[in-house]
């Protein structure tokens, strides 16, 4: 068996670089036909490479019909046209895109009429498109169709499909009377953003009049739904009038009428939330498209606040002398105030003449919060007040720069002091904020924190002194209880059970016979026990071997351009926690900034760093600090400051005092201003297209995704230049080869069987994706400063756990993906000591984990997570460890009495040995499927690792795990996380 | 005016009569029919004092009158009510008592030193006296009445009073903080006094001058604790008093000669010189002079022993000292000569040759010294003197025959008329001020700044090499297009003129000046022409002929598409498949037109685009970003930037070819 897998990955070696050969020459010949005319193309089947090149260039435009006849033949187009009825999805999609490709009218005939009874949203999603993708006005009616009624998650993605047909899609918006419903109401506002006219504006000024009457309208039209009424059922199909409506089963009804079949509505879930955002959006594109409009005094006075805040901001948009007068009656205003203040900065970002006007109406002001007001608008260009000091009369720019800095925005002038060299504009400076200083706590703190020593003196403080502090663990003395229960129940099962079985025996036989019999009934559970683990294993396997297979075609099939459309891919925050990476984290950020995905940011978390983190980020990225205000919804280590470099919007350094990498996660998601968030180790490297196959898995489910976990390898071997892996290469170290092997076996048997049967409950630290509103509600990582008030060491795992639970309570159905392709390579080990110190960590975080949510445990109420994933954990980690090193204790028991006999000997070599090894190579081939990583000198090398490591390692490492669970019971000495290598080491 | 109660029993009993505005407080406590009288006021106020006290105590009763020190303004009155038959105690430091004898007062003291700093009243009251040493005389003291809780503060807390009110306003702050910058000494002296007083619970403030205060009396309090008082005291330097006196900054000099010189150099210059230091770390531990003539001396010795130039070459670092500490500058510095050459010549070398140069150049610096003016708003040398400036330093190089390099850079604003429209011409001033701050910021060694008319500044280079100055204008360059401490986003234009493109002897020295001048004058003319923000180093057209496209894609099929087309169109491409390789490609030889995905390894586009504009040889390059990924955000910060066109993929060839050729225009060249 394991030889024929083995054989089988060869063959697949060798039919892959075929493959890429041939779709290499095809590629060659189809580009030479299209560039150079004279030649024919040789290979018939080049649609694959036809398929890859229109996603690079437009094809229609180099009016070859004979290229485009070749490959739109009346056999392909049949082929798949059929396909579009298969019961699979992923061969409807697949059937959807290549349709979507040739292009011709009767393949968008096809797609247009199998559409609107789609039911699967991903497929849908492809078939719209492709649709759009032929950019033929005829089939916007037919895609606007398909909106209505649709999933929120369709809407939002083909809505942009639809607004990219811009001049046609507004030519059909003329003549559609059809704007009674709130899809299509979303679609207009969300098609203005992008296309403008005189006709759209009217509409959305029409929208946002008559938005009370609008709300009670269509509050009628789709019922709430807390209600079960015909209204919100996806069966209802028109209103004859009030009282009447017409229902697809039953005919004419009454209003009020629902019945069995009755099924919500996803539109009505939230209407008039969903009306306001369409409202408040509308309002944006008036600000900034057709200010003027805004800045009417009906609506600079209007009574509705919002359409007011809108108003005031509009201002800011029209190129106008007075906009700054008709501000500043608002700023006294509070409520305003935030829309007020950004007025004013973008007037004198964009008309810095304006700078002098406010500054003159500092001046003049007496009311010290509105002068207090007018110097936070200011305060972006303290600098060029800064350097007014010098002028003869310079009190009024005093005085501005004495209220910024008393509002607490001082990183600014503090970095300029300690870059300054001239010495009579630092006295100047100096002798304002030496005032400052004395009146203000916060800028005295920062004063002495930020400023440079000699400065600090020159203040008249003290320069502050760093300080790490410590974190103490409390001993849980639950926890103990519950661990010591445990254990005591293991080791009194087998004496229990033998006395049992062996009841007549009991009293007449020595204690000789006895043991000899306890050892070999022992020694049969052993090995029970390593067929059933092996055996769940197995399945596992077969389970990822099905989802392998579907995954990777899927990946293979999704349309590149497709996934940089607007909205279709999820903005992504990745999140960075570093402690002490002086080493590595240049390198890092570096490969983070480079990543291939449509919309993201990084933000490193630099943990209260001992040594020069912070320092080396400020100087390589030219860093500034800054005043960010932000939203903390999580509690968290107190935030010493921001650091950011304008011409890298990508890029935010949040500094914060040490609390953990939990912790340290929670601060970044507080800052992180996208949709999803990925959980980063700092000393990891991130492939460059991770995140997209990643993400990618979002259009695949028409579920929510809460939560997506990526693949991680041993990066030990790897070259790294520029935080950009350029070799790949297995360890050298032995240690880290034997983890190479457990790492591919645990994430390509493991996890992706795992997650086929939707019960995925670890998501790897170093490579997780997570949508930040959900992980917001459960209220973030577990930390002790957050909502649970408690440490894990195991917080990845943790949160996981954390969100199947909220989600199976809020009765919401989801899933939790995992990317076989997504590559995250990671420091592992190399020496025993922080080896078996992160199995110590691994082991504690597990069992800190089953019982904090020991409720979960064989609870039916949580499904699969709370009958097999959980149960599993519990009995064969943190359980099996225990039976294991007893059993081999056990066998050198029997070896030493002279009784091992053959039996249980093959029984055992079969099941850990072979059943073992057979699991290792078959995720080699696995992890093969899509990249090939390692060469066959290399692969040759894992596979004798994978043999080898039966013998020893395997039996070591479970040693570790029963050490990690008896190290609970003593005190807690830290977790020292392992010295880090730099990359550059490993070069070479 | 009458009588006003301030508070229980305790009245203020003053005329309310301003004189060059002081006024006088006096006090009466009536504590069960015992009066005591504080700093009862001067012979002017006596009447209307007297009559006041009358109305409230009999004459008899009066026990006691304290006075907080023997200033005339308090106690010249007190012989009067002694001569109207009263018959008290003064209370009184026993400094005080010594001179207010002097008055002519014949009554008995109690002397505060000998009770405990304090009086117990007949009804067991208690008044505390609290030591105010040298606020404003060794020996005066404040009042505070524990009963109370007010504090008869004397001259502290008191202000001139113009406008006089009996209690003090918001405005009394900045008036009370000017009497104290002029009557008390310093702030160390305050310092230690306002911080007792903040123990102490005090409900209200009686000063003897000025108002009384009753609100915030605790503000009151520590804005004197802070404030740096002692006007006139200036001149005798309190910042270096507070740092470590003359010792401190002579200390430094010591340490900065041994750091630069040989030591048995350093030890000669120091000869005759009575101080002794540590030979290690070089700190001053004793002297023999005033400090003032410590740190004057010093350098007359230096000079006298070791010449001009140790001086000039010392004068930076004592320039620092002397704003830094507030010391004087030396007396020899001051003199004409060193000023002139210090200013100009910041020779930091060991060659002899060149300080005989320098010395030379002094000479002609001297000659031309009466044209001299400066710029007032830069405080730079202005036109006139540059001009006769260049042409002697011209002249002196072709007499000696020496082997200077020297490079002339003009630096000029751009669209500098737009900006006298848009904010006025002032802000022309503000903006040139700002740009030499910045450049004074990055100047090396032997680098002069002039300023010409309008908004240019000219930098003289002596022996810099052309690569070290070329860095410098690219570095300032860039420095002023990212700075935020102009009031809008600008831009300068510079050109450079090299002194080896020019034959020095074959002319007059001033027109070779003139000639050299003219390049690189004509030279700042090209670099606006080119486009601004630009540095022109040469008059010739680039030799770095650009003859083919530069493809940059993570992916081959792209790259390879692209090949073709342009293979079609006749251009030579190049292809990178990372930002790093792009940026090298282009630093070797620069391409006609750049094409790039937006997402690369290692450097994306915009980083790659951004890398590119720090060299002026490789800021115009024409970039086209062609990506999967087009956005709003994406491309509004392509074009921010700079960036041409941004195409999205699938492109239309003919677009993109198009859009190429239209871009590149003439150049194309056969492959």
């Amino acid at each position: 068996m394991d030889i024929i897998l083995f054989c089988s990955l060869l063959i697949r070696r060798i039919k892959n670089t075929n493959d890429d050969h041939f779709e290499k020459l095809k590629m060659g010949s189809l580009l030479r036909r299209i560039f150079h005319s004279n030649e024919t193309i040789k290979n018939v089947n080049g649609e694959k490479a036809y398929e890859k090149l229109s996603d690079l260039i437009v094809l229609e435009e180099l009016g070859d019909n004979e290229i485009k006849n070749q490959f739109k033949q009346d056999k392909v187009f049949r082929k798949y046209v059929k396909r579009l009825k298969s019961v699979h999805t992923y061969r409807r999609a697949e059937a959807a895109i290549i349709l979507g490709k040739l292009s011709t009218k009767e393949a968008k005939q096809e797609l247009e009429r199998v559409i609107l009874q789609e039911k699967d949203y991903p497929v849908k999603l492809y078939m719209a498109n492709a649709l759009s993708d032929m950019k033929d006005a005829s089939s916007i009616p037919i895609l606007v169709q398909s909106l209505i009624g649709a999933h929120r998650w369709y809407r939002d993605k083909v809505n942009m499909l639809l607004a990219d047909y811009g001049e046609e899609f507004h030519e059909y918006f003329l003549q559609s009377h059809n704007r009674n419903r709130i899809e299509v109401q979303e679609l207009i506002v969300d098609f203005a953003m992008t296309y403008h006219s005189n006709e759209l504006k009217e509409y959305l000024v029409w929208l946002i009049d008559h938005k009370d009457q609008e709300l009670s309208r269509i509050n009628e039209l789709y019922g709430t739904s807390d209600k079960k009424m015909c209204a919100n059922c996806q069966y209802y199909l028109e209103s004859t009038n009030q009282e009447q409506r017409v229902c697809k089963y039953n005919g004419k009804v009454k209003a009020d009428f629902y019945c069995r079949r009755h099924k919500l509505l996803p539109v009505s879930i939230y209407t008039s939330i969903s009306f306001n955002k369409v409202v408040l959006k509308a309002l944006e594109v008036l600000v900034k498209t057709y200010p003027f409009i805004l800045v009417r005094p009906q609506y600079l006075n209007s009574q509705d606040l919002v359409i007011k805040n809108a108003a005031i901001r509009a201002l800011a948009f029209c190129n106008d002398d007075k906009s700054l007068d008709k501000l500043l009656p608002f700023i006294k205003e509070d409520t305003l105030l935030e829309s007020v203040l950004f007025a004013m900065t973008k007037i004198i970002q964009e008309y810095p003449e304006q700078i002098k006007i406010i500054a003159n109406h500092f001046r003049k002001e007496t009311d010290p919060r509105v002068k207090q007001r007018l110097a936070s608008v200011l305060s972006g260009k303290i600098e060029y007040f800064i350097m007014s000091l010098v002028m003869k009369d310079s009190t009024n720019e005093r005085t501005i720069i004495r209220q910024i800095l008393t509002l607490g925005l001082t990183s600014e002038t503090i970095d300029f002091l300690n870059k300054n060299k001239s010495i009579e504009l630092e006295n100047e400076v100096i002798s304002i904020l030496k005032e400052v200083v004395l009146e203000s706590e916060v800028v005295r703190r920062d004063v002495s924190v930020y400023l440079e020593d000699r400065l600090c003196k020159k203040c008249g403080i003290q320069k502050a002194v760093k300080t790490t502090n410590q974190r103490v663990e409390k001993k849980d003395r639950y926890m103990i209880g519950v661990l010591f229960f445990i254990l005591t129940s293991v080791l009194l099962l087998p004496p229990v059970l033998y006395s049992l079985r062996h009841y007549e025996l009991l009293f007449s036989i020595s204690f000789l016979e006895h043991l000899k019999i306890f050892v070999v009934d022992f020694n049969y559970y052993l090995a029970y026990y390593s067929i059933t683990i092996n055996g769940v294993y197995l399945i596992l396997l077969l389970m990822s071997f099905f989802q392998v297979n579907r995954q990777y075609k899927k990946w293979h099939m999704k349309p590149k351009t497709m996934l940089f459309k607007n909205r279709m891919l999820p903005s992504v925050s990745i999140i960075a926690p570093a402690f002490n990476e002086e080493l590595t984290i240049i390198e890092n950020v570096n490969s983070l900034l480079n990543l291939e995905y449509p919309d993201y940011e990084l933000v490193v978390v630099n943990d209260g760093s001992s040594d020069s983190t912070l320092d080396k980020l400020i100087t390589y990225f030219d860093l500034k600090r800054v005043d960010a205000v932000y939203d903390a919804k999580l509690k968290t280590k107190q935030i010493l400051g921001i650091y950011l470099n304008a011409s890298i919007p990508k890029l935010a350094v949040v500094d914060k005092t040490n609390g953990g990498k939990a912790d340290s996660l929670n601060a970044g998601i507080n800052y992180s201003r996208k949709e999803y968030f990925c959980g980063i180790d700092a000393d990891s490297v991130l492939e460059r297209d991770a995140l997209l196959k990643l993400a990618s898995l979002t259009i695949d489910q028409s579920k929510e995704t809460p939560a997506l976990g990526g693949n991680v390898y041993p990066i030990n071997g790897c070259t790294v230049e520029k935080g950009y892996i350029s070799e790949k290469h297995i360890p050298k170290n032995n240690l880290a080869r034997f983890q190479n092997i457990e790492y591919i076996r645990a994430f390509m048997a493991g996890r992706l069987g795992w997650a086929s049967i939707n019960s995925l409950l670890i998501i790897s630290g170093a490579f997780g994706l997570f949508r930040k509103e959900r992980i917001i509600g459960i209220g973030g990582y577990l930390t002790q400063s957050g909502k649970y008030e408690k440490d894990t060491v195991g917080e990845d795992m943790e949160l996981v756990v954390r969100i199947r639970r909220l989600m199976r309570d809020l009765k919401l159905s989801f899933k939790i993906c995992y990317a076989f392709n997504a590559n995250c390579w990671t420091q592992v080990p190399e020496d025993r000591k922080s080896l078996r110190k992160q199995r110590y960590r691994w082991h504690r975080g597990l069992i800190e984990i089953l019982v904090f949510h020991r409720k979960m445990i064989f609870n039916p109420r949580y499904g699969r997570t709370g009958m097999i994933g959980m149960p599993y954990f519990f009995l064969f980690e943190v359980i099996g460890p225990i039976l294991e090193v007893e059993g081999y204790l056990m066998v050198i028991i029997a070896i030493w009495l002279g009784m091992i006999n053959q039996q249980i000997a093959l029984l055992l070599f079969i099941s850990s040995i072979l059943l073992g090894t057979l699991i290792s190579i078959s995720s080699l081939v696995i992890t093969e499927k899509d990249i090939v990583h390692f060469r066959m000198r290399e692969i040759f090398i894992l596979l004798v690792c994978a043999i080898v490591e039966n013998f020893g390692p395997r039996q070591v490492i479970s040693l570790w795990r029963v050490g990690g669970y008896f190290k609970m019971f003593g005190k807690n000495n830290g977790w020292g996380k392992p010295i880090r290598k730099g990359f550059s080491n490993q070069k070479g | 005016m009458s009588t006003v109660q301030i508070s229980d029993g305790i009245y203020w009993v003053g005329s309310g009569d301003e004189k060059a505005g002081i006024n006088c407080n006096p006090y009466l406590i009536i504590d069960s029919g015992e009066g005591i009288l504080l700093d009862p006021g001067s012979v002017l106020d006596f009447e209307l004092v007297y009559s006041n006290v009358l109305k409230l105590i009999p004459l008899d009763r009066i026990h006691y009158v304290i006075l907080h020190h023997q200033d005339p303004d308090l106690c010249s009155s007190v012989p009067l009510f002694e001569k109207m038959g009263a018959s008290f105690q003064i209370i009184t430091h026993w400094r005080a008592s010594l001179l207010i004898k002097f008055y002519g007062i014949t009554s008995p003291f109690y002397i505060i030193n000998e009770n405990e700093f304090k009086i117990k009243l007949e009804s067991g009251r208690e008044l505390v006296f609290i030591a105010t040493p040298y606020l404003h005389f060794p020996g005066a003291f404040v009042t505070y009445d524990l009963q109370s809780k007010i504090l008869f503060s004397s001259d502290l807390f008191g202000a001139f009073s113009y406008n006089w009110k009996l209690f003090s306003d918001d405005t009394y702050i900045e008036k009370m903080k000017m009497f104290h910058e002029h009557y008390m000494p310093s702030n160390e002296v305050i310092r230690p006094v306002m911080e007792k007083l903040l123990l102490l619970e005090i409900a209200m403030i009686a000063p003897q001058h000025g108002s009384i205060i009753r609100a915030d009396v605790r503000t009151h309090i520590k804005v004197l604790r802070d404030l740096e008082c002692g006007e006139y005291l200036r001149d005798t330097k309190k910042e270096v008093a507070k740092s470590g006196g003359y010792k401190l900054v002579v200390s430094f000099v010591l340490k900065r000669l041994y750091s630069i010189f040989p030591l048995n150099e350093v030890e000669e210059a120091l000869e005759g010189l009575e101080i002794s230091y540590d030979k290690n770390s070089y700190e001053v531990f004793d002297y023999n002079y005033r400090g003032i003539d410590l740190w004057n001396g010093l350098f007359e010795n230096v000079s006298k022993k070791m010449g001009l130039n140790w001086l000039v070459l010392l004068e930076p670092f004592v320039n620092k000292l002397v704003q830094e500490y507030d010391v004087l500058l030396p007396n020899i510095y001051q003199s004409k000569i060193i000023d002139v050459q210090s200013e100009v010549w910041n020779l930091n070398s060991e060659n002899m040759e060149l300080k005989k140069i320098n010395e030379k150049l002094n000479q002609n610096i001297q000659d031309v010294h009466e044209q001299m003016t400066k710029c007032p708003i830069t405080g730079l040398y202005n036109d006139t003197f540059f001009r006769s400036y260049l042409s002697k330093s011209i002249e002196e190089i072709v007499l000696d025959n020496n082997e200077i390099y020297t490079s002339l850079m003009i630096i000029e604003v751009d669209d500098i008329s737009q900006i006298k429209y848009t904010f006025g011409v002032e802000e022309e001033d503000s903006i040139l001020r700002t740009l030499v701050i910045l450049m004074k910021e990055h100047t090396f060694g032997n680098t002069i700044l002039f300023r010409l008319q309008g908004a240019a500044i000219v930098c003289y280079f002596i022996n810099e090499t052309k690569e070290t100055v070329n860095a410098f204008a690219e570095r300032i360059r860039n420095e002023i297009s990212i700075s935020k401490k102009f009031i809008d986003k600008i831009t300068v234009s510079i050109g450079i003129a090299y002194s080896n493109e020019l034959d020095l002897k074959a002319e007059s020295a001033e027109n070779v000046a003139k000639k050299y001048y003219g390049i690189a004058s004509h030279r700042i003319n090209l670099a606006k022409k080119a486009g601004k923000n630009r540095i022109c180093f040469s008059s010739e057209l680039d030799e770095k002929q650009e003859d083919y496209i530069l493809i940059a894609d993570n992916d081959e099929t792209n790259i390879d598409v692209l090949k073709n087309v342009f293979k079609n169109l006749k251009y030579r491409t190049k292809a990178a498949f990372n930002g790093d390789e792009i940026v090298e490609i282009c630093r070797e030889k620069r391409p006609l037109l750049i094409i790039s995905e937006m997402m690369l390894p290692k450097q994306d586009a915009m980083q790659v685009y951004r890398s590119l504009q720090m060299s002026t040889d490789t800021k115009n390059i024409p970039f086209i970003i062609i990506s999967s990924l087009k956005n709003e955000d994406a491309v509004k910060s392509a074009y921010s930037l700079g960036i041409n066109y941004f195409l999205k993929k699938p492109y239309m060839v003919a677009e993109l070819t198009g859009i190429s050729q239209n871009i590149i225009g003439g150049n194309k060249v056969e492959s």
